[in-house]
């Protein structure tokens, strides 16, 4: 990584690898878990510029740092959101005291920081009319995926609630990712 | 909050936004877009500002407006258009005042 790299990607990696570590102490029999929120991202960014070399290109332009680290920055977020939980999750269950609505949540808070960070997303003024509906179309997949997840952790019977809930949360991102590889691979003629 | 409905309020000011969704345009280029008189125009456009719904980029004497929607303002837009609010009076009240 070069000097582009800004401090505040540094600082989100060491909060990832904290929050991941501590749970890999308490929950040591979901290890490749924790190693796997350690090492997913900057593997991403080591894949990238690998193969920005291996296609023998220079090195990257201080705009190019700049929306990588912001993907970096969404992508640090959502992970911090789950590891945050599984902390909530561990702590609530293990004091003996968790109650319904103390479980209820712990699920639901996670849900509501996803909605409150995907709304603002779109507020980020673009040039380029696509990139802007790619903004709009993920925000708003993410943002109907965290209300769904809420919603199904705050109505539901506590044992049927994971899977709908998930259901929601995975179909957001999924579209996210969906809509990603297409505006970046394949949509050139695409709208959003 | 209320600026936000305010803006939403006016079929202009919704038309001027859906019409950024296909990109950013100028001043000039948005007013030749609606049959209404340049200080109602300003006036809309400085309702949108104020209410943080659209960003402006000046570039000389041209300035590029941007659209800059929430998902929240988005959902507020598409119901308003739906539902068809309208209070078109207030805006040219405010650019006669201006004038």
């Amino acid at each position: 990584m070069t000097n582009e790299w800004p401090k505040t990607s540094w600082a989100l990696m060491v909060v990832i690898t904290t929050l991941a570590s501590w749970l890999w102490i308490i929950r040591p029999e979901n290890m490749w878990n924790w190693i796997a929120a350690i090492i997913c991202l900057p593997a991403i960014l080591l894949l990238m510029t690998a193969l920005r070399r291996a296609k023998g290109r220079g090195p990257m332009s201080a705009e190019g740092w700049r929306k990588i680290s912001r993907s970096f920055a969404g992508g640090s977020l959502i992970i911090i959101l789950a590891l945050g939980a599984a902390l909530i999750d561990f702590y609530t269950a293990s004091a003996g005291e968790a109650t319904e609505w103390s479980t209820r949540a712990g699920r639901i808070i996670p849900g509501g920081i996803l909605v409150v960070i995907a709304n603002a997303i779109p507020k980020i003024a673009v040039k380029n009319p696509r990139y802007g509906a790619l903004l709009r179309f993920n925000a708003w997949a993410l943002v109907l995926g965290g209300v769904g997840y809420a919603a199904c952790w705050a109505i539901l019977p506590l044992d049927s609630a994971r899977e709908p809930a998930m259901a929601f949360m995975m179909t957001g991102v999924a579209l996210v990712i969906l809509r990603t590889a297409w505006f970046r691979f394949g949509g050139k003629t695409g709208r959003g | 909050m209320n600026k936000i409905f305010k803006a939403l309020s006016d079929p202009t000011r919704r038309k001027v936004l859906q019409l950024l969704r296909k990109g950013p345009k100028t001043a000039g280029g948005l007013a030749g877009e609606f049959d209404v008189s340049k200080p109602t125009m300003s006036a809309h456009f400085t309702v949108l500002k104020d209410a943080d719904l659209v960003e402006t980029v000046r570039d000389g004497k041209t300035i590029t407006y941007h659209l800059k929607l929430s998902v929240l303002e988005d959902a507020l837009l598409g119901f308003a258009q739906m539902v068809g609010v309208s209070t078109t009076q207030d805006t040219e009240q405010e650019a006669q005042n201006d004038e």
